[in-house]
């Protein structure tokens, strides 16, 4: 009789011992991330401010006045709410080198120079720039009086640091390769570190960069890079604060106290609990603050849902999963809310250049003329891509809009296939499509081309499967580059250099890769890469390009679009092709209002 | 009793061990390493790849490092101990000898931070999103098997399979959505966006839904086996010597179909804690879900070896109280 009884206890204790955990668990528990309480707090009731009371108004006067705002974020519907998708990681400027890490760091700092909506260089930190007769010395001069949004003075030696800290053998930055034109960078990379720890300081003092006074960054080139201040308008030249870097320690950029910058906005809140980063106004920005109170970044991984918070009115502007698009175009009130344009993505199709059949000119014109750039754009990939039949896309310097070579003609591509002596796909070897298979969506559309290339021209491809970081490797070398996969490029920062020498050059790992080489090609780049004469440079690269098209050295397919969608109260985003995260990326969305 | 615990978790070593090694071999099976980008993205180039490598240790020997000791060797030494700890020093060894002292190393994703870092500020959040599912699914499963099968083939029984069914059948992003769309954007009920999961509230929606499958499978085993147990002997028995029928259910058939659940809770209980990765992307939850599945994508190689010991730890542990706790049920196998 009593047996039983105590088991019964135990049976209670042991679901008390389950729940009991629940019920610490849930109880309240101090945010671990970042500046949090009040902002956190905040961001409902931003929300909750905005649906309830559209009648604020945009810049009231008493918000600009407003003393160093903590309390900004409250001010309600003037705070710009952005969906992204994936939460950064790192957001260390020297070490980043993602895109949703990049967006981030882009409104906290900037760089000597950024980039205006038309993608043109133009003066940010530094108010001029000039190069000597060959352009293998850059000084810049920084404006009068800059300052980090904390107050306290910007100096040349800033911009120094950074470089010191991409090229740090220690631990370098992902994108150092950028700066190794700068003299001195290559040696400071191959230093061994700790053997050599002790050389260190000597090569940092022979690095080509120097700052003779605090407005002023020198910077000696070991060649002619006429580019170069483009190129320092990448994030690997955001001049973080050493001291606080030094005093924060490997994680420093987790805490907001560190991330003072020199940005139109200053991060706030850093809060992976509440998928959140705020940024306020920076009041000290040399070229005053934005028109908006904030920014809020809210992290959402699934497009659907973010979808549904912005029909909720949650967030401002969030990006659709492309199969949504045509949905959303036909809805009455979303379709007015959605824009796109073109991205800063050039997708391709590649081959591997020294395997059959492939090293043939031939097959290769004839695969071509054999692909619907048009039907692919639009059967496969719900029209998010832009028809391009040359390789810099449009909207970036070097953009070829003559080009009128390998447009859809399935007649030409059966004619070319005969001359090269498959007609109808006779006797060309198996044909193997290998294709990145993370992406769920991929299968359908190379389904979708080889349906094509089999109706139009009468070839067998099979589709081939492979896990994405497997075929970047398999992409490594030419002896395992796959016979044909679909391929493509990103713009790092718009210059052709970025899209042709880095690329085309036969010196380059992509060309090596591919098996592409093209002498005359090599000539006109190293020539173009030199020249100080904007006009005559351009004409070089564009020879180039024309010279890269026609030698098929890969089939060029499609501009990647941006597309968003926009709430129609924000008003003044600047829309540019480099927004990878979301519209007015680039440009800081300084302008932008809100108008309700 | 005791000994029989402390074997199980002796036991527990070499599983544990081997699970490592294994995960290991397959992760370096799998070509690319952390530092690859983007197909259309620049790679890294030599000299970068060379530095970051040796950063994080990297350039070593995947297993053994017979060249170390050898150096060492030549250089006239003999003690053992150093010898074999230059023999072992590689990456597979120092991670083992790393992660025994608690060091699940760094991250090569997240730079800066260690893998036991990210696991313990990032656990909680799916931690309370298990447990609360879980106890969703126990405290409606359970109710809902036994009525299901006292009342065998009546509504209540049918409602129940239909729910079942439904729980089982539909997998969680589409009601995970469904909750979402309803509750969020039409009731406007929940927030889609505005959640701050070191509240409770936010957790509700998206353990229901979680816990909705892992219900289902509760409900029908519990019926199943109320059902095979209302027909023993000894049931007929209980009612032979006049027990009220709230006892005979209670302490009769209750107690005696509570061991297959028994035998499904503890596996089950780490699966809702892990295995949350959609639902914690729809929610927007920041567990370690989803370190499951992009660590391996991104060859973390730390995360991936952090997530799967601290997987493999849990089902194991899971397993050992779900054996000691057949005892308190069942007294013929505690001895």
């Amino acid at each position: 009789m009593n047996q039983p009884q105590r088991r019964g206890t135990l049976l209670v204790m042991l679901l008390l011992a389950l729940i009991v955990p629940i019920l610490a668990a849930c109880g309240g528990q101090a945010p671990s991330t970042g500046n949090t309480g009040q902002a956190t707090a905040a961001a409902p009731s931003t929300a909750e401010a905005s649906t309830a009371a559209p009648a604020t108004t945009a810049e009231s006067p008493t918000a600009a006045t407003a003393p160093e705002a903590t309390s900004a974020p409250a001010t309600g519907g003037n705070i710009l709410r952005i969906a992204d998708a994936t939460w950064p990681d790192s957001l260390d400027p020297q070490k980043s080198s993602f895109a949703n890490e990049i967006a981030i760091l882009q409104q906290n700092y900037e760089g000597l120079t950024r980039y205006d909506k038309d993608l043109k260089t133009v003066p940010a930190a530094a108010e001029k720039w000039a190069y000597n007769a060959d352009a293998t010395e850059v000084t810049f001069t920084l404006r009068d009086g800059l300052k980090y949004s904390d107050g306290s003075p910007l100096t040349a030696q800033d911009f120094v640091n950074a470089v010191y800290r991409v090229l740090d053998p220690h631990s370098p930055g992902d994108y150092q390769t950028l700066l190794f034109m700068i003299k001195g960078a290559e040696d400071i990379i191959n230093t061994e570190v700790p053997t050599d720890e002790a050389k260190l300081p000597d090569l940092r003092k022979a690095l080509g960069i120097t700052a003779p006074d605090d407005k002023t960054v020198k910077f000696e080139l070991n060649q002619p890079t006429p580019y170069f201040h483009t190129l320092v308008g990448t994030w690997v030249m955001y001049p973080a604060k050493q001291d606080l870097i030094d005093k924060g320690g490997e994680t420093w950029y987790e805490d907001v106290a560190n991330q003072v910058g020199n940005g139109p906005w200053q991060i706030t809140t850093i809060d992976k609990s509440a998928n959140l980063i705020e940024f306020k106004a920076n009041e000290n920005y040399w070229a005053g603050r934005p028109k908006l109170d904030g920014l809020q970044v809210k992290y959402i991984d699934d497009l659907t849902v973010a979808l549904q918070a912005y029909k909720n009115g949650e967030v401002d502007i969030m990006t659709p999963d492309p199969n949504d698009v045509p949905t959303i175009k036909s809805d009455a009130t979303l379709g007015k809310e959605y824009h796109e344009y073109p991205g800063a993505c050039m997708n391709a199709i590649s081959f591997n250049l020294n395997k059959p059949p492939f090293n043939n000119q031939k097959v290769r014109e004839a695969f071509a003329y054999g692909f619907d750039r048009a039907g692919y754009a639009r059967d496969a990939l719900k029209d998010t891509e832009i028809p391009s039949l040359t390789w810099i896309p449009q909207g970036y310097p070097g953009y070829d809009k003559n080009e009128t070579r390998f447009g859809y003609d399935p007649a030409k591509a059966k004619q070319l296939l005969a001359e090269a002596g498959f007609a109808n796909g006779a006797g060309l070897p198996e044909l193997k499509w290998s294709y990145n298979s993370n992406n769920p969506a991929n299968q359908a559309r190379i389904e979708y081309i080889a349906q094509m290339y089999q109706k139009g021209l009468g070839i067998t491809i099979t589709p081939e499967p492979v896990e994405g970081t497997t075929l970047t490797n398999l992409r490594k070398s030419n002896e395992t580059y796959p016979q044909i996969t679909t391929s493509g490029w990103c713009a790092d920062y718009p210059d052709q250099q970025n899209w042709l020498s880095v690329y085309w050059q036969s010196s380059t790992n992509f060309a090596k890769n591919t098996g592409y080489k093209n002498a005359e090609v090599d000539k006109l780049l190293g020539q173009a890469d030199i020249e100080t004469d904007p006009a005559k440079r351009a004409d070089l690269y564009d020879q180039a390009q024309k010279l890269v098209v026609g030698d098929v050295g890969q089939i060029m397919r499609g501009v990647s679009k941006n597309t968003y969608l926009v709430k129609p109260y924000v008003q003044g985003l600047d829309f540019t092709p480099q927004d990878s995260d979301w519209s007015g990326q680039i440009t800081g969305t300084f302008g932008t209002t809100i108008t309700k | 009793m005791l000994a029989f615990f402390l074997r199980r978790v002796l036991w527990a070593i070499p599983v544990i061990f081997f699970v490592a090694l294994v995960s290991f071999f397959l992760m370096h099976q799998a070509p690319g390493g952390p530092f690859d980008k983007d197909n259309n993205k620049k790679q890294v180039d030599g000299a970068t790849l060379k530095a970051l490598n040796a950063r994080f240790g990297l350039d070593k020997p995947q297993y053994i490092n017979p060249a170390a000791a050898q150096t060492l060797w030549n250089k006239g030494e003999r003690n053992p101990m150093k010898l074999g700890g230059a023999y072992l020093d590689s990456q597979f060894f120092n991670y083992l000898f790393n992660a025994a002292r608690g060091d699940l190393g760094p991250s090569y994703r997240q730079r800066g931070k260690s893998v036991q870092d990210i696991l313990l500020k990032q656990a909680p959040f799916s931690i309370r999103l298990g447990l609360m599912a879980f106890t969703f699914a126990l405290l409606a499963g359970i109710p809902l098997g036994i009525i299901a099968a006292l009342k065998q083939n009546s509504f209540i029984d049918y409602f129940s399979l239909l729910i079942s069914t439904i729980g089982v059948a539909v997998p969680t992003f589409v009601t995970g959505l469904l909750v979402l769309i309803v509750f969020g954007t039409t009731l406007k009920w929940i927030s889609i966006s505005n959640n701050d999961w070191n509240d409770f509230k936010p957790y509700i929606a998206p353990s229901l839904v979680l816990g909705l499958a892992s219900m289902s499978f509760i409900t029908r085993i519990t019926r199943t086996t109320m059902l095979e147990v209302k027909r023993q002997d000894y049931i007929r028995t209980a009612r032979a010597k006049g027990l009220a029928e709230r006892m005979v259910v209670i302490r009769h058939m209750m107690r005696n179909s509570l061991i297959p659940i028994v035998t499904i809770i503890g596996p089950g209980l780490v699966d809702l804690i892990t295995g949350s990765v959609i639902t914690e992307a729809i929610f927007g939850i920041p567990g370690i879900g989803n370190f499951f599945v992009t660590s391996l994508f991104q060859r973390d190689y730390s995360m991936i070896m952090g997530t799967t010991l601290v997987y493999a730890t849990l089902i194991i542990f899971a397993n050992i109280l779900v054996d000691l706790s057949y005892g308190l049920l069942d007294p013929r196998i505690r001895a």
